[in-house]
């Protein structure tokens, strides 16, 4: 492979999980998140004869991203369930500066996950590593659904405390 | 913010995120980002840790869900969860998290000092400097350091360029110069548990344990979750994969093409200064063009890459979902080799290359085992013993039969014609298809006369396979109808002895298609005509394209 493809690959990898994180937070669902990312790496892929080297190649990526999400929002705006337009329309430059930080916050990550006790551990491991809807969930185990949601953001919660005091001390 | 705001905010993101979300409660979030001045922040704070979990388990998020009892949650763990939450105990939490502010030191005063530099300290700062120097240099001139990456695991007939002595156990490291597969096949394994068989003639290099470059030759990959992201790049094309198994093709006049068999990946095609790029997905099939880099829709070949080896029996796998027992029958692997219109006679047990001289035999009771194939255990003619009638050479199993005349034409092989005193040699057919090709393989069995194939040997031919059903088309010859008016038999599938299939079909009968599945236990599988009705004669029958059908072992 020639030393420009090379180049916009290293690129690409550095702003990947910066990319990804700002779509989720555009458009709030995995799946479209995945697919609306490998639509903007293609452009991104398409166009890279037009970026200029030297210039700020993640603000690049993401303006490619705020179109492709802004645009995803409009036509779904009837069949799924959005919030308002003016807030999406904030959140686009908003989410843009939020999203510098996602590498410290995958590391602050690891280490949180290892202090959640080991039930929580396991609940955590059920949904997200082996993708078991909550719902089958709840009918393996005769729990409301409603249960397991709370249960769930309670643990995103302490996750989201200890991620924020980790990210302090790396700050001071 | 209150705890009791951050417990229902995170659960009304949640809910947003799994998809079931009410309108009221959407509605509730809508006021929350209207009013509340932190709100858009602490939103975007939930969805960036999200995306980290969701990120660090999305290999694993792949696999199709499953409840493990050793990793679920039981049923006790929850009603002590369910009444921790009545009354768990108040978590004090502040927000924002406060920095501690930074004290300005101010006005500081600093005597000043005077410094005498030591001519030897200098020396070697001078020294070091240029150490430094010089090893920068060295680092980014020569590239970064080769580190070890893949391991060959297995080849046939594997010849490398002069200077390669390359074998199975071997360790591949990044950064060589293009190594060459001049004959044979390997496996190699990556770190990262990539499974790659590469096929001469080829030339390739590894610029890393999730990157290997193809200059020419033909490669297939299996790469598990643990693995995705792995790429393999040609010269005008780059395929990254999501999860998968796809097959690589780079020719030496500059053309790429892609075989997707599972999951997806991403191409990029470059070429000067036009790219393009394509989201692949199973069941396609793209040829990269070598002067503009466009991308083409291609037919897809579920065999063109060879996707497994196995040098102990020298299996070679092309993904051929179907092993012929007609090409068995012929003295090949199921794949490939065997002779039209060889078989199996059934007096001896012995293999033979065409009909004999003396086509219509007397039979006699017994089973024979056949020793030249490993996949066949025996033959036999049924219907002839007092009661039972065995079908395995080690006597274990045994079947009923209705009482034969013992007479029967030829022999059981690998085609599909008949000749006798009145009828000149011609090609057999059902449903108008003419049987004994290589497109349309058959089992000629007239009765009376049965086979038992050896299932756990023909898997000892295919490891890392499994063997899933037995399919084939029965019946009698329609050509008969030229010759007899009214001509019927009886066909017989058995497993380990166990009848899974029994049917009187005629001449005027539509064939039957068969689709039997097997287990991993079946060990015998028995294919038998008997005459129906005392009457023996002209009874063409055939097993159209006899099959098992098979797949690797997940």
């Amino acid at each position: 492979m020639d030393n420009k493809s090379s180049k916009f690959f290293s690129l690409y990898t550095s702003v990947h999980g910066r990319l990804l994180s700002y779509i989720m937070m555009m458009v709030h669902n995995q799946a479209a998140s995945e697919d609306l990312l490998q639509e903007t790496a293609s452009i991104m892929w398409e166009n890279f004869d037009q970026f200029q080297e030297g210039t700020n190649f993640s603000a690049w990526a993401i303006s490619i991203a705020r179109n492709k999400t802004l645009e995803y929002l409009r036509a779904n705006r009837k069949t799924k369930k959005l919030f308002k337009s003016e807030f999406y329309e904030k959140l686009s430059y908003v989410a843009e500066d939020s999203s510098s930080d996602y590498s410290q916050r995958v590391k602050a990550l690891d280490d949180c996950l290892k202090k959640l006790n080991k039930n929580d551990q396991k609940i955590i491991a059920l949904r997200y590593k082996r993708n078991v809807p909550i719902k089958d969930i709840s009918l393996q185990i005769s729990r409301p659904m409603s249960t397991l949601y709370l249960h769930l953001s309670k643990i995103l919660g302490l996750l989201r405390i200890c991620i924020l005091r980790s990210l302090s001390k790396q700050e001071l | 913010m209150n705890k009791q705001l951050y417990r229902e905010i995170d659960n009304l993101i949640l809910k947003v995120l799994e998809n079931c979300i009410s309108d009221q409660e959407l509605s509730r979030l809508d006021d929350w980002f209207a009013t509340d001045p932190h709100s858009m922040d602490y939103y975007c704070e939930f969805m960036k840790n999200y995306t980290a979990l969701i990120t660090k388990f999305s290999d694993e998020a792949r696999m199709v869900h499953q409840m493990d009892q050793e990793e679920g949650v039981n049923t006790k763990l929850w009603q002590e969860l369910a009444e921790e939450e009545k009354s768990s105990p108040t978590i004090e939490v502040s927000y924002p998290v406060q920095l501690p502010e930074s004290s300005l030191i101010r006005n500081v005063q600093k005597d000043p000092t005077v410094r005498s530099i030591n001519k030897f300290s200098l020396s070697l700062a001078i020294t070091t400097i240029a150490a430094l120097f010089v090893m920068i240099a060295y680092v980014y001139l020569s590239g970064p350091a080769p580190y070890e990456v893949a391991t060959i695991s297995d080849s046939i007939n594997a010849r490398w360029s002069s200077d390669l002595n390359i074998k199975p156990g071997v360790r591949l490291s990044s950064n060589t110069k293009p190594i060459q597969l001049t004959q044979g096949i390997v496996n190699l394994v990556t770190d990262d548990g990539v499974k790659i068989v590469l096929e001469a003639p080829a030339e390739f290099n590894f610029a890393s344990y999730a990157e290997v470059g193809l200059n020419y030759g033909k490669l297939f990959a299996h790469v598990s979750e643990q693995g995705a992201g792995f790429s393999v790049s040609t010269p005008n094309s780059k395929v990254v994969d999501l999860g998968t198994e796809f097959g690589v093709i780079s020719q030496i006049d500059g053309n790429t093409e892609v075989y997707m068999y599972e999951g997806r990946a991403n191409l990029f095609a470059r070429q000067n200064t036009k790219s393009t790029s394509m989201l692949l997905t199973a069941g396609s099939a793209n040829k990269v063009d070598r002067i503009n880099s466009n991308i083409l829709q291609i037919p897809m070949q579920e065999d063109i890459v060879v996707r497994h080896i196995d040098s102990k029996t020298n299996f070679i796998w092309r993904g051929q979902s179907n092993i012929s027992l007609a090409d068995i029958v012929g003295g090949g692997n199921g794949f490939e080799g065997g002779k039209l219109n060889a078989g199996i006679d059934v007096a001896t047990g012995k293999t033979i290359s065409d009909l004999g001289t003396e086509a219509v035999m007397v039979g006699s009771a017994g089973y024979k085992a056949v020793g030249s194939h490993a996949c066949i255990d025996g033959v036999f003619v049924p219907g002839l013993e007092e009661k039972m009638t065995p079908i395995t050479s080690d006597g274990s199993i045994a079947v009923e039969f209705p009482k034969t005349a013992g007479n029967y034409w030829g022999y059981i092989f690998n085609g599909a014609f008949h000749q006798g005193e009145n009828v000149p040699r011609h090609a057999l057919q059902l449903n108008g298809v003419v049987y004994g090709t290589p497109e349309n393989p058959a089992i000629s069995i007239h009765s009376n006369q049965g086979i038992t194939f050896d299932l756990a040997n023909i898997r000892k031919t295919i490891p890392g396979m499994n063997i899933t059903k037995f399919r084939s088309l029965v019946g009698i010859s329609e050509t008969v109808n030229s010759y007899a008016t009214d001509t019927n038999a009886e066909f017989w599938v058995f497993l380990d002895g166990n009848k899974v299939y029994e049917a009187t079909l005629s001449n005027t009968d539509e064939p039957v298609q068969l689709d039997i599945p097997i287990s991993a236990k079946n060990r015998f599988l028995t294919l038998a005509v008997t005459e129906a009705g005392y009457a023996w004669g002209y009874d063409w029958a055939l097993f159209g394209r006899p099959e098992l059908t098979i797949g690797p072992t997940k």
